[in-house]
């Protein structure tokens, strides 16, 4: 029988014969941390809970609709029922009782109910990221964290993906996730290949809506956040950035007659240019119109006809401009002499 | 004569004591002011200067209380550790400024801010904004602030950190300078061998209660149950090891080869007596014979405790 | 020899001023700065800081060459970066971080897996003496163990090669004693490690090997024990008794009194091996010796001589 040797272990430092990983994974530690910095905010806290508390409301409406089309396919007939195309005939002006049934029209009805929706989390987006992201970078610089990150095997690019991931999440917490839930619940309730291919286009158009929102948004807070070690500067700046912007469009929509604003001079807000983009995506007017949906209707809601190209140079030229912006930000905080 | 006499004086701050019960006296000339973070030597300051009011007790600058008294401030110089700067004034501004507010009148006050600022060595950037100025000028315009109103008493909380080793030397010289004329220094710093090289009149204190006061030398002397250790480099140590160790006064040996022998002693003096006879009878080369504790670093570290 | 690092004419400029002006270091030293605890010294604004941005990498160089570990700093930046650690000298907490968080962090961030870096962190917690503390939030500690944890955090993936930038800033004796003892360990261990700092004592005690820098430019390296250029026969002797008496006996003995004291004497002796001639002097002249200590310029004098002579040229 033999017993192990004797040892003792001297303290002091130990070294480690462990591998390092590649770092393609990176980018992720620096999500998941900032998002769990994030969360330790009180005031972020209750933001997120109170969007994820919109959620079941916002899946409910979109399944009501899609309860009442089935209830209207299945049992036209009942009293209820009648009372309820009678309903859909008065706010929509369709007839609902004869051939034509509440599922021909859903497909134009939910592109533009779900327009209207992001159009209102838009301004949700103003807040959580004014809430979340200003201090971003512009912590990591006040606390002269970058020569230390840097001294690790990460490029800048990474770090910037990182950090802007962490904005994308909660982004998409307030647009994304809600429209794509809603729409899941809001179909459940009824079958068919045909529903589901609408469905599906209908989501993919929702998922670019809200990625544009999370790559145009992120990179300029992005870029904001590394221009200031003062968080507060950097919330100022996005809301001068984007309320400013809007406002200025509104003022100048009132001031020059229709045409005038269907060119450039209609896409200086960043909130119109999204929409311009996301109404180009939805293409609704086709869809109304092919569906036999009062045209009226229509119009009172929405926008007016605006091409894209004009929207997307600009988006282009302002992602464009931060990403290089905050790269340069970063690059001169990672030297460790530099003055914050 | 005292320059600052502190009489069972103790400050606290709600629930976190400063001082307890310190009882000393800083007399003529530099004096180190020590102890580990956190012990109480920036309390202590802002008693001498007038910005604390002691909880009880009593400190006397010069005879006289200093709280509330202007008379007194006046002649104080203080040099603070932190940067508590209005950045968008120049550096002349900005000692013309608080000389002004030492009581001095205009015109003397922009002479003395001159004087101040070529004593330090800082004309030549005097007049630029002091958002531009890199550390070791920041730390000299605050020294030019201090010396404007020519204090009788200057405080200086944390000079040498950070500053380089010329900057050092500088300030060193000024220092002496300062105290050849008669101005009376008090200097709080962890930058142990400068404030050794400038004076060996140290006040240390730690946890809020005084610990040691009086010439380094006299102090080690006091701690009578520290035995003195004492270097000696010779080319034989094991046999003067063996022939020390049959004094009485000798408590302990430590050889590290191939040359150092350290002997441990409560009662050095009697050591002395004999070591050059041990060395010479026994026909050992000698190299070195110095203490080995008595030095600031060494009473430093056996009088305060380990900070956590 | 594993090569440490090595410069070949970099140089740095930022707009007009040159912050590294053609350093050229380790290359006479067929091609390397050998490994071991080297202190970097300077004034400030020497290139001190400029010079480890440029070898890390935050910063490129304006022109030149230089390796670190024997990897060329433009080519194979993220090889280095996932071998050497960096102790700023500038607080640089990660907010709202605790101590293990932010050492994890560091960790994940070198390319550690999640358990591995957990592991690490411990470990390397533990070496720097941060106990229960690193369970708080950083941002609540104090000067010294902040030090700790940025040495901490270099220290997770265990790198081949430190660099410290004034590591002991801040800290009070026994935090900078116990810090140059973690470094000395450190050493011991096989890392080799680039302190740059102000105290010359500390440098003096953990470092083999110097660069001096200034205006950019290195005005010399070399081994501390060869600049400081020792007096063989200057001694310094402190005593008690006869001073008449004992002078007489040491010019006796043809030692040369330079200069004179209360209790002390500045001699020359006639040889290097001539020391127990002063006892002898001592004992005939019954004075009490109690210090007898050999003249070596300490680094402060070196450093001083080295950026005197630079702002002679």
């Amino acid at each position: 029988m033999t017993t192990a040797p004797a040892t003792s272990t001297p303290q002091g430092y130990q070294r480690w014969d462990g591998e390092l990983g590649k770092g393609r994974w990176t980018w992720l530690v620096i999500v998941t941390t900032g998002i769990r910095q994030a969360l330790k905010n009180n005031r972020t806290r209750t933001l997120v809970l109170t969007s994820l508390g919109l959620i079941p409301g916002m899946c409910g409406l979109f399944y009501v609709f899609s309860l009442m089309e089935t209830l209207l396919l299945t049992t036209p007939d009942d009293q209820s029922m009648k009372s309820l195309s009678e309903f859909v005939r008065v706010f929509l002006g369709v007839d609902v009782s004869g051939a034509a049934q509440l599922g021909d029209y859903r497909e134009p009805l939910w592109r533009c109910a779900f327009f209207l929706v992001i159009k209102v989390q838009m301004f949700w987006v103003l807040i959580i990221v004014a809430q979340v992201a200003s201090g971003l970078i512009s912590r990591d610089i006040k606390a002269r964290a970058l020569p230390v990150y840097f001294a690790k095997p990460i490029t800048p690019f990474t770090y910037m993906l990182g950090k802007w991931a962490v904005v994308a999440c909660f982004i998409a917490l307030v647009t994304l996730v809600p429209n794509l839930l809603s729409l899941t619940f809001g179909t459940m309730m009824t079958g068919g290949l045909d529903t589901w291919g609408q469905t599906l286009d209908l989501g993919c158009d929702l998922l670019l809506s809200g990625l544009l929102i999370c790559v145009v948004g992120g990179a300029i807070v992005l870029a904001l956040s590394s221009m200031s070690s003062d968080h507060r500067y950097v919330t100022v700046g996005w809301l001068a950035v984007t309320l400013l912007l809007t406002f200025g469009q509104k003022l100048l929509n009132e001031a020059l007659p229709g045409e005038a604003t269907t060119g450039w001079l209609g896409c200086i807000s960043l909130r119109s240019d999204i929409l311009i983009l996301t109404d180009w995506l939805f293409d609704m007017r086709r869809t109304w119109e092919a569906s036999g949906l009062p045209p009226e209707a229509f119009s009172k809601a929405l926008l007016r006809p605006v091409g894209p190209f004009n929207a997307t140079a600009v988006l282009a030229g302002w992602t464009a401009g931060s990403i290089l912006l905050c790269y340069r930000r970063v690059v001169r905080f990672s030297r460790s002499a530099a003055n914050v | 004569m005292s320059v600052i006499e502190l009489d069972n004086l103790s400050k606290w701050y709600g629930e976190v004591i400063g001082l307890n019960n310190v009882t000393a006296s800083v007399g003529r000339g530099i004096t180190g002011l020590l102890g580990p973070n956190g012990a109480g030597k920036s309390t202590l300051m802002g008693l001498a200067m007038g910005q604390l009011h002691p909880s009880q007790g009593t400190i006397r600058v010069f005879g006289k209380k200093v709280w509330n008294k202007p008379a007194v401030l006046s002649q104080i110089g203080y040099c603070p550790e932190s940067d508590p700067f209005w950045t968008n004034l120049t550096g002349r501004q900005f000692v013309t400024f608080l000389a002004k507010a030492s009581g001095l009148p205009r015109r003397k006050a922009r002479d003395a801010a001159d004087s101040a600022i070529a004593a330090t060595g800082m004309t030549e950037h005097a007049g630029r904004s002091i958002k531009g100025y890199s550390k070791g000028m920041r730390q000299r315009i605050k020294m030019a602030q201090a010396l404007a109103h020519r204090p009788k008493l200057l405080i200086l909380d944390e000079p040498f950190t950070g500053a380089d080793p010329v900057a050092r030397h500088d300030l060193a010289d000024l220092l002496r300078g300062l105290a050849e004329d008669g101005v009376d220094i008090l200097v709080s710093s962890h930058v142990l061998h400068e404030v050794e090289a400038l004076t060996k009149q140290i006040v240390m204190i730690d946890h809020g209660r005084i610990v040691a006061q009086g010439v380094l030398h006299t102090v080690r002397q006091t701690m009578h149950d520290r035995p003195h250790t004492i270097k000696v480099r010779v080319d034989q140590p094991r046999k003067l090891a063996v022939r020390l160790a049959e004094m009485d006064v000798i408590t302990g040996l430590k050889i590290t080869p191939p040359e150092t022998l350290l002997l441990e002693t409560p009662t050095p003096g009697q050591v002395y007596e004999r070591l050059s006879d041990l060395i010479l009878d026994e026909g050992i080369s000698v190299l070195e014979i110095a203490p080995d504790d008595e030095g600031l670093e060494a009473v430093f570290g056996y009088l305060t405790q380990q900070a956590n | 020899m594993a090569s440490v690092f090595s410069c070949e004419n970099l140089s740095k400029r930022y707009g007009r001023i040159t912050a590294l002006k053609n350093v050229t270091l380790g290359v006479d030293t067929g091609g390397a700065v050998e490994p071991g605890v080297i202190g970097l010294l300077g004034p400030n604004g020497a290139g001190k800081s400029t010079l480890i941005s440029v070898l890390l990498g935050q910063t490129p160089a304006t022109s030149g060459q230089a390796s670190v570990l024997g990897l060329d700093i433009r080519r194979k930046q993220r090889h280095i970066r996932r071998r050497i650690g960096f102790v700023p000298e500038n607080d640089c907490l990660i907010p709202q971080l605790t101590g293990t968080g932010y050492v994890h962090y560091a960790g994940r961030l070198a390319g550690m897996s999640y358990s591995d870096a957990m592991r690490r962190t411990h470990e390397a917690l533990d070496y720097v003496g941060l106990g229960e503390a690193r369970y708080r939030q950083a941002e609540e500690y104090s000067a010294g163990m902040r030090q700790r944890l940025k040495l901490a955090q270099a220290l997770v993936h265990d790198p081949d090669l430190l660099f410290l930038d004034e590591p002991t800033n801040g800290m009070d004796p026994h935090g900078r004693q116990t810090m140059l003892s973690l470094i000395s360990d450190l050493a011991e261990k096989g890392i080799s490690l680039l302190l740059s700092s102000h105290l010359l004592p500390d440098v003096e005690k953990v470092c083999e090997r110097v660069i001096i820098m200034s205006g950019g430019e290195v005005l010399s390296t070399g081994r501390i024990s060869e600049m400081n250029k020792p007096h063989p026969t200057l001694y310094m002797i402190e005593y008690s008794g006869d001073d008449g008496a004992f002078q007489r006996q040491l010019s006796l003995r043809n030692v040369s009194v330079l200069d004179h004291t209360e209790g002390q004497l500045n001699v020359e002796l006639p040889e290097q091996s001539a020391q127990n001639t002063i006892l002898e002097a001592a004992r005939s002249s019954y004075v009490k010796l109690h210090g007898l200590h050999p003249k070596r310029s300490s680094l402060e004098e070196t450093f001083m001589a080295a950026i005197q002579g630079q702002g002679n040229k």
